[in-house]
């Protein structure tokens, strides 16, 4: 029989985590960096080896197939919005992407950082299903990727409106597109914090499309580094 | 009966998505292309709820679920940065650096680009009116 400590003990974790969304300070922080780092500590302070919990936590990693691929659901809701300001949103949105990739890359080749690890962070500002799923395909670290994807959200949440204001951008689509493809879900609970609709629509789908053409560009990137 | 009919909905929209997937794991097997089954399965998805082939009720009540409960699925992997602990140390304060300057630059440079863009189409726009 398997072991169900893992299952258990994650879906605790992660339902204790979004309880505390009413407590003031430790509330602002997403619900799942709390069971990340419970998590990990579990694992570290009881020794208990990463294997054994995974014998039945797989089974949740398993679900994250057609979660990500209802992903889809949310574009079809707001498939008007795409048809809107076609030209200028898509190219934000491959640009976005392209730009995210590159830089990335430039960055952490200047830093010396190891070339397993540089491929584990290209997907970094995409959503984390579909991240995992790219890092899985490109044979990176998935569970280095998830981690470096919750940062990045958390930091866009902090700061991305602040960086905005500052460079006096203000047109709604403008922010949401900007959050939602450098900073994704998390990015996006911010949007909804300061209650603009708009905003948050835009992050919602461009967090999605931005994830696919991610998807699509960062196997033919690497094809093209290795040559 | 509500209940029930509640559930067989929920199983309902789950073989949908799940079908979706071995869908296109049969795709990409056969056209050995570089992309993951599950992202196919997410456009082909997406593609059929536009066109109507799958009905917006099918799918609601699972799909709704699963993205609201999305980040516990993802939980799992966070765990396993005790499995790479060594190569995280040798390089966490690069993967820091990356994070802050990468996403930084990335809001600026899209928040930007989708703010004059819109403001020249609009300007673009008014003067083929005048004209």
């Amino acid at each position: 029989m398997i072991n169900p400590f893992g299952f258990i003990i994650t879906v605790l974790y992660y339902k204790a985590a979004e309880k505390m969304r009413h407590i003031p300070f430790a509330g602002k922080i997403p619900a799942i960096v709390i069971a990340g780092v419970m998590l990990v500590l579990t694992l570290e302070i009881f020794h208990i080896d990463y294997k054994i919990y995974n014998e039945s936590a797989c089974y949740l990693t398993l679900i994250l197939i057609p979660a990500t691929i209802a992903l889809g659901y949310p574009i079809y809701k707001n498939i008007e919005l795409l048809k809107k300001n076609k030209r200028i949103i898509y190219t934000a949105f491959v640009a976005a992407s392209a730009f995210a990739i590159a830089a990335t890359y430039v960055a952490a080749q200047m830093c010396h950082a190891d070339f397993i690890v540089i491929e584990s962070l290209l997907p970094k500002s995409v959503t984390a299903p579909i991240a995992v799923e790219i890092s899985k395909e490109i044979n990176a670290i998935p569970e280095l990727t998830a981690c470096v994807v919750a940062l990045t959200g958390v930091f866009g949440g902090m700061f991305g409106h602040r960086i905005l204001k500052m460079i006096k951008v203000k047109n709604d689509v403008a922010i949401g597109l900007s959050i939602g493809a450098a900073s994704h879900v998390i990015g996006t609970a911010r949007c909804i914090q300061e209650n603009r609709e708009k905003q948050v629509v835009m992050a919602s789908v461009a967090l999605v499309i931005v994830g696919i053409i991610t998807a699509i560009i960062i196997p033919l990137f690497l094809v093209f580094i290795k040559q | 009966m509500e209940k029930i009919k509640l559930i067989l909905n929920f199983i309902l929209g789950f073989i949908i998505l799940t079908g979706f997937y071995f869908v296109s794991s049969v795709i990409i097997k056969f056209l050995h292309v570089p992309l993951s089954p599950v992202i196919l399965g997410l456009i082909l998805f997406a593609f059929a709820l536009v066109e109507g082939i799958i009905k917006e009720e099918w799918i609601k009540t699972t799909s709704e679920f699963l993205i609201k409960n999305m980040a516990m699925f993802i939980v799992p992997f966070m765990g396993g940065l005790v499995v790479y602990k060594h190569m995280i140390m040798k390089n966490w304060l690069v993967i820091l650096v990356v994070i802050f300057v990468t996403t930084t630059l990335m809001i600026i440079i899209t928040g930007l680009f989708v703010e004059y863009g819109l403001k020249f189409l609009r300007l673009h726009k008014m003067r083929k009116n005048h004209d």
